[in-house]
């Protein structure tokens, strides 16, 4: 991470967030739907590919506990997630903000 | 108890297929098998039920690992054909009622769909012109051409869906 910019996709901005605790795949699913109020929800096909993405570039880490995976993100997954957060909140705060030319 | 029954539908149009097997799961019949063309379907409880398509070229061990996470968001996998694997949940029993619910896995998967097409018409079209001027001629080479024109426009089609959902990306 260069200091340059990674624009995540809300899935898998939501599924950083959702396994910040150990959680099995479809555990993932739920907390995203909950803690987007219903409007996120993931197919098992984007999860599945999200997720492989996600190991390989070690921004969650997975190990298997009595035959059934086990998702978490790991430190770096969770400063990528920090960062795109304040990329988030500067778009959002731009919205209020003065167009004067001036400065 | 079964029965069969003979539709033709092409890949570009994979809602009609679902709405026609979602039509058949109203009426008490649920997919068992598919064969070219053919359809077995066995006798069940009338019911709602949502089918999706996934494609993948992967050999049955490697996409293992897909197919359990699909199963265990309460999609029941009924069959596999020459890369197309067929899904199928009750209405209400799956929060998502798709596999894929984003623009980029949704890229992802057609892409591949689309590569298949191509190959396909590659192939088809070569052996096309090895018939009708190469060693073999003689041989029905128009068969080849309406297959190899065939499957262009259906890698056309994908195509053009793999544009909207890439639209969606910008």
């Amino acid at each position: 991470m260069d200091g340059e910019s990674i624009r995540l996709t809300e899935s898998t901005y939501a599924i950083l967030l959702a396994a910040r605790t150990p959680i099995h795949g479809y555990g993932i699913m739920q907390r995203a739907r909950s803690m987007s109020n219903g409007r996120i929800v993931i197919g098992p096909g984007t999860m599945y590919g999200a997720l492989k993405k996600l190991i390989a570039d070690r921004w969650i880490a997975v190990e298997t506990v009595d035959g059934q995976k086990i998702y978490t993100t790991t430190t770096l997954g969770r400063e990528v997630v920090r960062q795109e957060y304040e990329r988030l909140t500067l778009l959002i705060e731009m919205y209020g903000g003065d167009v004067s030319d001036q400065g | 108890m079964t029965k069969v029954e003979y539709r033709l539908f092409f890949a570009w149009n994979e809602e009609q297929e679902q709405a026609y097997l979602e039509q058949r799961a109203r009426e008490g019949w649920l997919l068992e098998s598919y064969l070219p063309l053919r359809y077995t379907f066995r006798r069940a409880e009338p019911g709602e039920y949502i089918y999706q398509f996934d494609y993948s070229s992967e050999s049955a061990s490697a996409y293992e690992e897909r197919r359990q996470v699909i199963t265990s968001f309460g999609w029941e996998h009924v069959l596999d054909y020459l890369g197309w694997r067929y899904y199928r949940a009750k209405r209400g029993d799956v929060e998502a009622e798709s596999l894929y619910t984003d623009a980029d896995s949704l890229s992802y998967k057609y892409n591949h769909i689309l590569r298949l097409f191509i190959i396909l018409a590659l192939v088809n079209f070569s052996t096309a012109m090895n018939m009708l001027f190469g060693a073999r001629r003689g041989f029905p080479a128009c068969i080849s051409v309406a297959v190899a024109i065939l499957v262009s426009y259906a890698a056309y089609r994908t195509w053009q869906r793999l544009q909207v959902y890439r639209r969606q990306l910008r």
